[in-house]
């Protein structure tokens, strides 16, 4: 898995979704519907990096731009 | 100043080959800026070929209206207009109504309550190849599979009676007619929502909340008072004619799309896990629902560097995107092994359609067992007797007779 200089900070936009569930099929590790009206809700917002580039294709295919993840630049290279 | 008109393309545009968009989408997408046409009323309109533009209007819910009686809005054909001047389902309505409604709705389609209803749309789909199987070779799959498949699960969901299946797919079949007399679809139009009306009025009577969609609406948004009656007619006509006549052409399209390719088949069988982007490939490479995609802009905005003024049509072609080489290398090519699910062939922006998930689930149930059961599946008549559906609203194919 490639190592990222960067930590994604997740979050959704829960006024805004449409309920597409384009998220939940790109990783339900991530991103889940609430039960009462199928609005996304978070599972995690800061997900391990072999989920990147399915959160990344999960912002990019989010009809109503209701998911943002943020790119925090690494500062501890503690490893 | 306004351009000759002689000078500006006619939209819209015939294919010339009814498997592939019009070669002009492709011209359009390699000039800079965005082409201009004149509807058939002479009306002009702006076409948006290539996939980011698409996403760039599509996705600009603020600045584009999708309400059909926005003045300047494009008229597709004098049929089409006979259906747009029916009251509207929130798919042609703006924010923040369009939200309120189809908010009521989101929670039936979401990922995990269409993931569950598999178990029972494979039942149906067996149980319909099983009755085919027993007749024996030839058989018309768009009317014998999958028109009665996607019915009965639509119809399922609203608790609609299977004798009138027939009735509704016969409908709907008219609804989506663009070059007819405009009093076909107008009527077909009025024949479902007058049936929907005798039928929720009943329903309401005795809603079962836990057994079907329309009695929950009825329960938790009607008699609240968050929606009327006619306005549940409306919607429900939506799910109905969504539920069943887009999915079962898509189906058809996709079954040709194997047997005209059968390296890709071949692959699929190999492969069962390409099952998932096979059915995103055949969504993008058709993109059935073509023209839904029709907006008028509510100000002045800059697309491609053309500046779109305040009241112009646009036309976003999600079947020229799903074809722009920007986004899919070697579009025009029927690839099963290719990532496709970032195609717009449901749309994009707060209008993609909400059913995607259930649509999914049928097509991933047909394509994962049709081809195993059938082995020797192949079509009936020679390959150039196989008819498409011509300029339909949604795009198919007349019949699909195949034997085994």
């Amino acid at each position: 898995m490639a190592n990222h200089d960067y930590k994604l900070i997740v979050s959704v936009n829960q006024d805004v979704c449409v309920g597409a569930g384009l998220c939940v099929l790109s990783t339900d590790e991530v991103f889940d519907q609430r039960d009462e009206d199928g609005v996304v809700k978070l599972v995690q917002n800061e997900p391990p990096e072999e989920l990147y580039e399915k959160v990344l294709g999960a912002v990019r295919k989010c009809p109503s731009k209701a998911i943002k993840a943020e790119q925090i630049p690494k500062e501890n290279k503690e490893a | 100043m306004s351009s000759p008109s002689e000078k500006m393309p006619s939209f819209p545009m015939p294919r010339q080959c009814p498997f592939h968009p019009p070669q002009e989408y492709k011209e359009s997408q390699e000039e800079p800026g965005l082409t201009k046409v004149q509807m058939w009323n002479g009306a002009p309109a702006w076409l948006v070929t290539r996939y980011e533009d698409v996403r760039t209007v599509l996705g600009d819910r603020d600045r584009f209206s999708t309400d059909p009686s926005t003045p300047g809005y494009p008229s597709l054909s004098p049929a089409r207009d006979a259906v747009l001047d029916a009251e509207p389902a929130f798919i042609r309505m703006d924010p923040p109504e369009h939200g309120q409604h189809r908010r009521m709705l989101t929670k039936e389609f979401m990922i995990k309550r269409v993931t569950a209803l598999q178990p029972k749309i494979q039942a149906i789909f067996d149980a319909r190849l099983d009755e085919i199987l027993e007749k024996g070779p030839p058989a018309e799959l768009v009317e014998d599979l999958f028109l009665p498949l996607t019915s009965e699960v639509i119809a399922g969901l609203l608790d609609v009676p299977h004798e009138d299946h027939a009735f509704f797919q016969e409908q709907s079949r008219r609804k989506v007619l663009l070059d007819v007399d405009p009093e076909i679809p107008k009527e077909a139009s009025k024949k479902i929502l007058d049936y929907l009306d005798l039928l929720i009025t009943e329903r309401a009577k005795n809603p079962k909340p836990e057994d079907d969609l329309l009695s929950r609406l009825i329960v938790e948004q009607v008699q609240p008072g968050h929606l009327s009656h006619r306005e549940l007619v409306v919607m429900a006509d939506l799910l109905l004619m969504a539920g069943h006549e887009t999915t079962a052409n898509q189906m058809a399209l996709g079954v040709y799309s194997f047997l005209t390719n059968p390296d890709q088949l071949q692959l699929l069988r190999d492969d069962p896990s390409l099952l998932r982007n096979a059915v995103e490939e055949m969504l993008r490479f058709h993109t059935i629902v073509h023209y839904n995609a029709i907006r008028v802009a509510k100000e002045d905005v800059e697309v491609a560097g053309q500046l779109i003024r305040k009241g112009d049509g646009v036309i976003a072609l999600i079947a020229g995107a799903n074809r722009d080489s920007a986004a899919f290398e070697n579009p025009d090519k029927f690839d099963i092994t290719r990532k496709a699910d970032h195609h717009v062939a449901f749309s994009f922006g707060i209008h993609q359609c909400l059913g995607q998930p259930l649509a999914r689930v049928e097509l991933q149930t047909v394509f994962s067992t049709l081809f195993e059961r059938l082995p020797n599946l192949n079509f009936a008549v020679p390959q150039e007797k196989i008819e498409a559906k011509g300029d339909h609203f949604v795009l198919g194919l007349q019949k699909l007779p195949v034997t085994w």
